[in-house]
């Protein structure tokens, strides 16, 4: 039947190709997106900065999410070759460069953690509802978690009031108020439960410590005498050092 | 069904043995322990049934949104055979371009809100019982928090009262920026209304009852 219309029209007759692809611009676009948000989670799993955004319970998100989109963006790249490629709208270039703008500032801004500004603006969370109970709060090591949990819940409060007196050793950054007296200085850990999100922060007042000694956001370590009283917690300073800001910045209940 | 996919879309947040383990522990020792863990897991079931009632027996049609992102150069790619993993990768890349878009948005304003907005604005109308529930619903839906913590942050408002912080926990996991945004880019726009109108009168009503019956 094809030898005959070939030899009506003179026309050759070939095995039916496939279409060429070509590279389709929204596809790459999106491989390019997908692309950098694997890199930022390989970023924050390598460099350990996913300490700085989420609990020690949710951070195994990182490297999962890592994996998971390293193996999108290959599997998007291979179909970015497409038989009718159709230009990339406008509007989803500005769409695709927005979602590229936390990756770059993640990357390229200083490595930041949650302190006293935000700490201000969190006054009204002061004190937390952590998984520590008073029979918690009550025994052993006393830590700044028992300290926060003491300060929302009455049973929590009346187990700290009875540790009035005890040696502590918290570690913290400092937090310096308008209305802060000059030998004062709070001192403040952020605990976490999933990620920065659901911050709420432990707080403590730190008594008779050198005027000047240090300022907002220096990491320190208080060794004192802890006075709970009533939702204010005291701890009256024997010894105060500066020192770096801990892998973990935030706790985890 | 429509209805009933809506219902388990708003419940499964709420309704879950893992927040409902959170809540408990995030108000132990409290008094209102389990005014607040009962009264998240029954009136987060009513609110979810509530809504799935109201949208009612509506078409696929008209609850969604067309996905562009499946229109765009789709027809044309069934006939290629791919492998199935590949598939997988690319319809997994496809969500998160498609979704991501309305996380980033909702995220942003989310973030936005808790970096500049002092919570001690709040603190104001803490002694206020109708006004502070209305509070305490738009700084959940403001802060977007995950169900599985935000009973730590509730908890936290000791000033509040039983009301606010119920209608906190219900309506949060159920309307915030995030969870609208995904809303509106997914389902249109008429649907969308109706669940955030309908969760935030249920939740509101409901609040303010166990606040009057156990508060």
């Amino acid at each position: 039947m094809n030898d005959a219309v070939v030899a009506r029209t003179g026309a050759q007759i070939h095995e039916e190709a496939a279409p060429p692809r070509r590279w389709s611009p929204a596809r790459v676009a999106g491989t390019v997106v997908l692309g950098a948000w694997a890199g930022l989670f390989w970023f924050l799993w390598l460099t350990g900065r996913e300490a700085f955004y989420l609990s020690t319970r949710t951070d195994w998100v990182v490297p999962v999410a890592a994996g998971l989109l390293t193996a999108a963006t290959i599997g998007r790249l291979s179909s970015a070759k497409v038989t009718t490629p159709k230009p990339i709208a406008a509007r989803e270039l500005w769409i695709f460069g927005l979602m590229v703008v936390p990756v770059v500032l993640v990357v390229f801004s200083h490595p930041a953690t949650l302190g006293s500004f935000s700490a201000g603006k969190r006054a009204g969370f002061s004190g937390t509802s952590v998984a520590a109970s008073a029979s918690d709060i009550g025994s052993g090591e006393l830590t700044l978690i028992d300290v926060a949990a003491g300060e929302t819940s009455p049973d929590g409060e009346r187990a700290l009031a009875k540790r009035a007196g005890e040696q502590v050793d918290f570690v913290g950054f400092v937090t310096i108020r308008d209305d802060t007296p000059a030998d004062e200085f709070l001192l403040a850990r952020y605990v976490v439960t999933c990620c920065v999100a659901d911050a709420t922060i432990a707080e403590v007042r730190v008594v008779n410590v050198t005027p000047g000694q240090f300022a907002n956001e220096d990491w320190v370590r208080v060794r004192g005498t802890i006075f709970p009283l009533g939702r204010e917690v005291i701890v009256d300073a024997g010894d105060v050092t500066a020192v770096e800001r801990p892998d973990h910045p935030y706790l985890t209940p | 069904m429509p209805s009933a996919a809506v219902t388990f879309m708003l419940a499964a947040p709420v309704l879950n043995p893992v927040v409902i383990a959170s809540t408990y522990v995030a108000f132990r020792g409290r008094s209102t322990l389990w005014t607040m863990v009962g009264g998240r897991f029954l009136l987060g079931m009513l609110v979810a049934i509530a809504v799935g009632w109201v949208v009612g027996n509506r078409s696929k049609e008209q609850l969604l949104k067309p996905n562009p992102e499946e229109e765009h150069e789709h027809l044309l790619e069934l006939a290629r055979p791919e492998a199935r993993w590949r598939r997988f990768f690319v319809h997994l890349g496809n969500d998160f371009l498609f979704m991501g878009r309305y996380l980033f948005l909702g995220a942003t304003i989310a973030a936005a809100i808790q970096t500049f907005l002092p919570t001690s604005v709040l603190t104001g109308v803490a002694a206020r019982p109708v006004i502070s529930v209305l509070a305490m619903m738009a700084l959940a839906a403001a802060l977007s928090l995950c169900s599985e913590s935000d009973a730590f942050v509730a908890a936290s408002f000791v000033q509040f009262g039983p009301a606010a912080q119920l209608g906190f926990l219900v309506f949060g996991p159920m309307v915030d920026m995030k969870l609208v945004a995904l809303y509106a880019g997914t389902f249109r726009r008429g649907f969308a209304r109706t669940v955030v109108v309908v969760a935030a009168v249920a939740t509101f009503v409901g609040a303010l009852w166990v606040g009057v019956a156990f508060g």
